[in-house]
């Protein structure tokens, strides 16, 4: 198990980790996999300019000068794809799926911000669909924590397992007896999610997972169809409610509940609750594909 | 009318002042609301059910009426008697984007009622373009009033003639049997390349509605700013004899909307120019920001839904719609509307509010009293006959290849050109007295549109005056050339006198337009907004409410860049939604995608044109 952490000054390589990704498509885990922490820094880096345009473009941000609060994520992604690719990492890299996400922002980022990432896994929860596990990224701007994310991805298994045990994760829905806050409508909003999107954001965030990139690669998977980036909806689901955001430090919190398949029509739905909070839903038909709240810490 | 010099005529008659006049709702026990649900698991939707969603570009959305008190109502009148601006000063604030998207939404995007026809759009220039447009307009002659300094922008309107797929029809009707095979190409090929029309009311249209568009964008201008800006139109120099003895001008102004050779050809032409300027305080209207918010979402509400002219309770509807609603339009409203229209047709015309009334022929028929029953019966008897005629004499050549799809068109023509309502106001000009007045009969036209659009809005501000909270409204109407149209066919093919000649007997009545008032509570289907908004409904029969990318341009640094089409986003934002005025079910459910989202703050807040708002914010600090 590796503890000391690896340090690169530049975001890695994605085509080595690709390799591992492909070799890696036979792992099975066992029964209970063990996952190392793999603690993985990168030094201070600026943004490409020319990628978090296209980024801003893709997913609907105003070019601001500040940083959308979903890019150091994309920043981090390389570091993210080298770590679940280690061969240490004991499950297969390629078709993991993302449940949840958790991003807290402590201080308002701006394009030119150098900024330091530090990631770590934490082990992996069996439940009924696969094992989930946690990624946490810490980003620093002079040694400031100023950004960080909890992503619970998901490992599938075709067997089933364990009964769903309620998660204590980022994105836990509150508990049944809790009245619903009384909700003011701010925005509900048709987005058309074409079939390329996924190959489109891929190119931009380095997520070439191959369940984003062609029906027919999603199928090997177990998808009926290629299915859009959880980021790319959470992103563009917050480049949407930017107007409704609460000043920094702020979290956002979601769960990806059900794919965005490819192509689709998507309805966007947010509502301040009496808290000052925003709660989003971003369905498909009936079916809520992602939800969550952004709130004000 | 010879062209006079505007800064040399007198000045004009201030109009006749409108007053409130509401409508009474019934006692709590019979009132009714749509209360439209979402079709419930297994249940098929129907015009009745709320949508299922809503995708659109278009700024307007299912709405509700809001409703105003009295005092709100007082203020809102004033926007139906606005003079033109005498002058502008130099803007103190730039222009923002969202400023001219929600002029744009109240003015070019909405102001039609529903018609299958989207021939307008629009082409705004900045203060420097406007400077240059500011010159041309001096220059022309049959301009109806001062063009003015220091317009903070100018909108170009181009208006191209109605063709859908009634005139297709149009095409086929008042033929002879054997020569139809001549006459009906002769007919599609002067249509297709001289722009001929097949009636002379069909011809009217585009200037019914420019004139409409003219009248909702002098409000809309004033909405949008907070009463800070109006707008001076000219309709005048692009019409009639003034586009001719113009023409120069408006090649010019039709060149800076980079008209191409091939719309040309479709028929585009500049329609009307709007300069629209700072107006100082003292020239503004007194009416509040909120009221003018709530105004704002009114005039969306209205354009949001199809407004039937009778009763349509079919037997499926769900029971409120069958609940008899002991109602009647005040008299008294009435009358309003008829001044509403001829302070319009003075306004737009300039020709004097007496003289007004000899030339805009208004024909009152009352359905509840015995001789509007008796007018009514005649009046549907003709149209019934028309239609038969038309039927009888469509080619069978045309007719039967296409399995009978014109004579079933020309049916249906029977329920949408039915004249029905409790109030019926039949409006046109006298051909007799607009020559002898020297009024340019185009301009005429589409003075006729602007004031039965003024009318027809009087109508439904004042059905929104003490709207009870479980209402969807007190009084509508519905604003419709179709009757006039099948009457234009019995004029044209089969010798049957215009709708208005039992009343003006000597003056020679053209039938323009008719609109009918109809007390009620109950909005109608929400089936018939959808008509509108989804195009997945009816295609290209209806208006579907259009986006501002696919009717408005922005001239910035020298080129025209479409309203809201950036960076692969269009559109998704409805105008004036601060007033939250959406349908919803009755749990309070809304449609999802109607209330749409906001444009980027940054886009719609940034400066449209900002050399000039830097310039004049230097020109005005002390």
């Amino acid at each position: 198990m590796k503890d000391s952490p690896r340090i690169f000054d530049a975001p890695p390589p994605l085509g080595p980790a690709w390799f591992r990704a492909l070799t890696s498509l036979g792992k099975r885990g066992g029964a209970t996999p063990t996952v190392p922490r793999l603690p993985t820094l990168l030094r201070p880096v600026r943004s490409d300019r020319a990628r978090l345009a296209q980024y801003r473009a893709l997913c609907g941000f105003d070019d601001s000068g500040l940083l959308p609060v979903t890019w150091p994520q994309v920043m981090a992604g390389p570091l993210h794809f080298h770590m679940v690719t280690d061969p240490s990492f004991p499950l297969p890299a390629a078709g993991v799926v993302h449940l949840r996400n958790l991003i807290e922002q402590y201080q308002v980022l701006r394009d030119d911000d150098p900024l330091g990432f530090e990631c770590a896994l934490s082990p992996a929860v069996a439940t009924h669909r696969g094992f989930e596990i946690d990624l946490e990224t810490r980003a620093t701007r002079e040694d400031t924590l100023v950004w960080r994310s909890v992503i619970t991805f998901l490992s599938r298994r075709r067997s089933g397992g364990e009964k769903p045990t309620p998660s204590g994760g980022p994105s836990a829905t509150p508990a049944a007896d809790t009245p619903p806050p009384a909700r003011t409508p701010l925005r509900s909003t048709v987005l058309r999610v074409p079939e390329s999107m996924g190959r489109r954001y891929a190119a931009i965030a380095g997520d070439y997972n191959p369940i984003h990139q062609h029906a027919l690669a999603a199928r090997a998977f177990g998808f009926p169809r290629a299915i859009v980036h959880g980021m790319y909806t959470l992103a563009r689901t917050v480049a949407e409610c930017a107007d409704d955001l609460p000043p920094t430090p702020f979290a956002l919190q979601c769960a990806f509940r059900r794919p965005v398949f490819l192509p689709s029509t998507v309805v966007l739905s947010a509502e301040r609750t009496t808290d000052g909070a925003v709660e989003f839903s971003v369905r498909s038909g009936e079916t809520v594909c992602v939800d969550g709240t952004i709130r004000a810490l | 009318m010879e062209p006079t010099a505007p800064d040399a005529r007198p000045p004009a008659e201030p109009p006749k002042p409108l007053t409130v006049v509401g409508v009474e709702p019934p006692a709590p026990g019979a009132r009714r609301r749509r209360a439209a649900q979402f079709p419930r698991a297994g249940e098929k939707p129907n015009r009745y059910t709320l949508p299922a969603r809503l995708e659109t570009t278009s700024p307007v959305g299912y709405r509700t009426r809001v409703a105003l008190d009295a005092a709100q109502a007082e203020e809102a009148l004033q926007l139906l008697s606005l003079e033109r601006p005498t002058r502008f000063r130099p803007p103190t604030a730039p222009i923002t984007e969202q400023m001219l998207f929600e002029e744009a939404s109240l003015g070019v995007l909405s102001s039609r009622q529903s018609t299958n026809y989207r021939g307008v759009r629009q082409v705004t220039f900045g203060p420097e373009a406007s400077a240059r447009i500011g010159h041309l307009l001096r220059s022309l002659q049959h301009r109806e009033a001062p063009a003015l300094d220091d317009a903070a922008y100018t909108h170009v309107v181009l208006g191209r003639p109605y063709r859908t797929p009634f005139t297709m029809l149009l095409t086929f009707a008042g033929h002879k049997p054997v020569t139809s095979l001549v006459t009906v190409a002769r007919r599609a090929w002067e249509k297709r390349f001289r722009h001929a029309d097949d009636l002379p009311t069909i011809g009217a249209l585009p200037h019914l509605h420019v004139g409409i568009l003219a009248d909702g964008l002098e409000r809309a201008t004033v909405l949008a700013s907070g009463g800070a800006r109006q707008a001076q139109v000219f309709m005048a120099p692009f019409c009639g004899r003034g586009r001719r003895d113009d023409k120069p001008v408006a090649h010019a102004l039709e060149a800076l909307c980079g008209l191409t050779r091939e719309e040309r050809a479709r028929g585009w032409r500049v329609a009307l120019v709007a300069q629209v300027g700072e107006v100082p305080e003292a020239d503004r209207p007194q009416v509040s920001e909120a009221t003018l918010r709530r105004l704002g979402a009114n005039l969306l509400a209205f354009r949001s839904e199809r407004i039937l002219p009778g009763h349509n309770a079919e037997e499926k509807a769900p029971p409120q719609f069958h609940a008899p609603q002991p109602m009647d339009v005040p008299d008294a409203l009435v009358v309003q509307c008829g001044r509403a229209a001829y302070n319009a047709f003075d306004h737009w015309t300039g020709c004097g509010r007496a003289q007004a009334k000899d030339l805009l022929l208004l024909d009152r028929v009352d359905a509840l009293t015995p001789d509007g029953e008796r007018r009514l019966a005649v009046m549907k008897k003709q149209q019934n006959d028309i239609t038969d005629w038309v039927i009888r004499d469509l080619p069978l050549w045309a007719d039967l290849p296409t399995g009978r799809a014109f004579s079933r068109n020309a049916e249906r023509g029977r329920k949408a050109f039915a004249l029905v309502g409790q109030r019926i106001y039949l409006g046109g000009l006298s051909r007799t007295g607009v020559e002898a007045a020297g009024l340019d009969w185009e301009h005429a036209m589409r003075a006729t549109g602007a004031a039965a659009a003024r009318s027809a809005l009087y109508a439904e501000l004042m059905g929104a005056v003490g709207l009870p909270d479980d209402c969807d409204l007190l009084a509508g109407m519905c604003l419709m050339a179709g009757p006039v149209n099948q009457n234009d066919i019995g004029k044209q093919f089969y010798d049957v006198p215009d709708l208005m000649a039992e009343t003006y007997p000597d003056k020679a009545p053209f039938s323009l337009l008719v609109w009918t008032l109809k007390a009620k509570t109950v909005a109608d289907p929400i089936g018939n907004e959808e008509q509108l908004m989804n195009a997945a409904r009816q295609g290209a029969l209806v208006d579907l409410r259009c986006g501002p990318h696919e009717a408005c341009r922005i001239e910035q640094a020298g080129r025209l860049v479409p309203m809201r089409d950036r960076d692969g986003r269009r559109n998704a934002e409805r105008a004036f939604a601060d007033v939250d005025n959406f349908v919803r079910a009755p749990n309070g459910e809304e449609i999802p995608g109607n209330r749409g989202s906001a444009w980027p703050r940054a886009w719609a807040n940034a400066p449209l044109w900002p050399a000039n708002a830097e310039r004049s914010t230097k020109e005005v600090r002390p």
